[in-house]
């Protein structure tokens, strides 16, 4: 059973802050649930008040507009599989999304909620950092935007100030011949998290090289190695080199999912490839 | 406490619920569907599946006041007296059953798939069951049942 709370269903963003001012104590915003609800049956958060955004129209949006993907606050990880939009521009999206949890809690959960929840291993971190996201956050000051690379500040920690709400991201369009891929290791199938996630993208078009890697590090790891891509140098040398930086750029830990050793060396077999595998997809 | 209406198996119930009463409990307690069953309560193991507005969820990590206008099907509403439905009847006939304390949500689990998907592929079988977890370990039984399913209802042919 829950601890006692009282809950809100507002059709605005601006009906959030007036919930959130005329109200005391600890409050917990949430779309999907599927983290709050378990940290409530823990009794390791037990907030005054939820406030479910469900009932805005606006963060339920999957749609393509002129700076790139919108994916507002209410989609969730099924809606990101099931969109010919992402599956046709943006599938490394809905290859992470495949890898959240299991099907049921797929329904629910949301993309933003995974990132709002900023566990190091977050599935959706490394493709959305891969593509370029950028976080969009309102405020009852205002709105601001926050580049995703710099949204995570620590474990489950992130650059959210108070009484402020993640309306939506915005994915960056990339060229056409781009590709992406995310690579997952866990201990079982099904819903466990993840003990490593890696994603990359390559476009020649736009001489643009980048991976994403999740469960590695505090917070998830940005790495753009396009100018070691783009460079001088065979295939060989190219590889050995952007493995040692992937390598210098982690700091993985042991814990119940995986040793501190095996994530660094699965890190570099990932970004290996997946780099060989985006590789050979240009030369078809 | 909220007024809210739901409408469980084509029926509609008009309740007074607390705002942090969860769904499973509204299901097995208030109005006697216990087929879903508590198994985790944290959203993983999939005992307490439903299918709420067409979406196979797990009913112990949602409210009861967000189902506020839902209809919500449960293993109840897939028998109609004696007659059993072509899902239930497909488990039957596969042995995807031990102890059947899972049943329940798997049969949902499909339900929603094969009501989205009337061919579906093993892997979407797979991935439409993934957050089913059976400790008796009858996988392949289940998605065989399931494929079954499908062909009754005339699809996977």
């Amino acid at each position: 059973m829950f601890n006692e709370m009282e809950y809100f269903k507002p059709k605005t963003i601006e009906e959030i802050f007036d919930i959130l001012d005329s109200n005391e104590g600890e409050s917990a915003l949430f779309a999907g649930g599927t983290d709050l609800f378990v940290e409530m049956r823990h009794k390791t958060r037990k907030p005054d008040y939820v406030i479910d955004v469900k009932g805005i129209k606006e963060f339920s949006k999957l749609e393509e507009r002129e700076e790139g993907l919108f994916i507002g606050g209410n989609v969730t990880c099924n809606q990101i599989i099931e969109s010919e939009l992402v599956n046709k521009d943006y599938k490394v999206l809905a290859d992470a999304a495949i890898e959240v949890a299991a099907h049921q809690v797929r329904n629910r959960a949301t993309v933003v909620g995974n990132l709002c929840t900023t566990s190091p291993g977050a599935d959706m971190f490394p493709s959305l950092l891969v593509l370029k996201t950028t976080v969009l956050v309102e405020s009852k000051n205002g709105s601001r935007e926050i580049p995703l690379d710099e949204f995570a500040t620590g474990v489950k920690r992130n650059a959210l100030k108070e009484n402020e709400v993640v309306k939506g991201l915005i994915v960056q369009k990339h060229a056409s011949d781009g590709r992406g891929a995310y690579l997952k290791k866990r201990r079982t199938k099904g819903a466990d998290l993840s003990a490593i996630g890696v994603a990359g993208y390559l476009s020649e078009e736009e001489e643009y090289l980048a991976f994403g890697l999740g469960a590695v590090a505090p917070t998830p790891v940005y790495l753009d190695v396009s100018d070691i891509f783009f460079g001088e140098g065979s295939y060989e040398e190219k590889e050995e080199k952007i493995l040692k930086k992937v390598v210098d750029n982690i700091n993985p830990i042991d814990d119940v999912r995986s040793t501190k050793k095996y994530r660094i060396k699965m890190s570099q077999v990932y970004a290996r490839r997946i780099l060989s595998k985006l590789w050979e997809a240009g030369d078809k | 406490m909220k007024t809210i209406n739901l409408t469980v198996n084509g029926r509609n119930f008009e309740l007074d619920v607390k705002d942090n009463e969860i769904l499973l409990d509204t299901l097995r307690k208030r109005l006697n569907f216990t087929g879903a069953k508590e198994g985790c309560g944290e959203g993983e193991c999939g005992a307490c599946t439903v299918i709420m507005d067409g979406r196979a969820v797990t009913s112990c990590i949602i409210l009861t006041v967000e189902a506020d206008g839902s209809e919500i099907e449960t293993i109840e509403g897939q028998s109609i007296g004696e007659e059993i439905s072509d899902i239930q009847e497909a488990f039957i006939e596969e042995n995807a059953i031990q102890c059947g304390f899972c049943t329940p949500g798997m049969v949902m689990s499909a339900k929603a798939l094969l009501d989205r998907n009337p061919n579906p592929s093993d892997e979407d079988i797979d991935i439409a069951l993934s957050g089913n977890i059976c400790r008796c370990t009858g996988y392949y039984s289940i998605r065989d049942a399931v494929k079954r399913a499908a062909e009754k209802k005339g699809g996977n042919k």
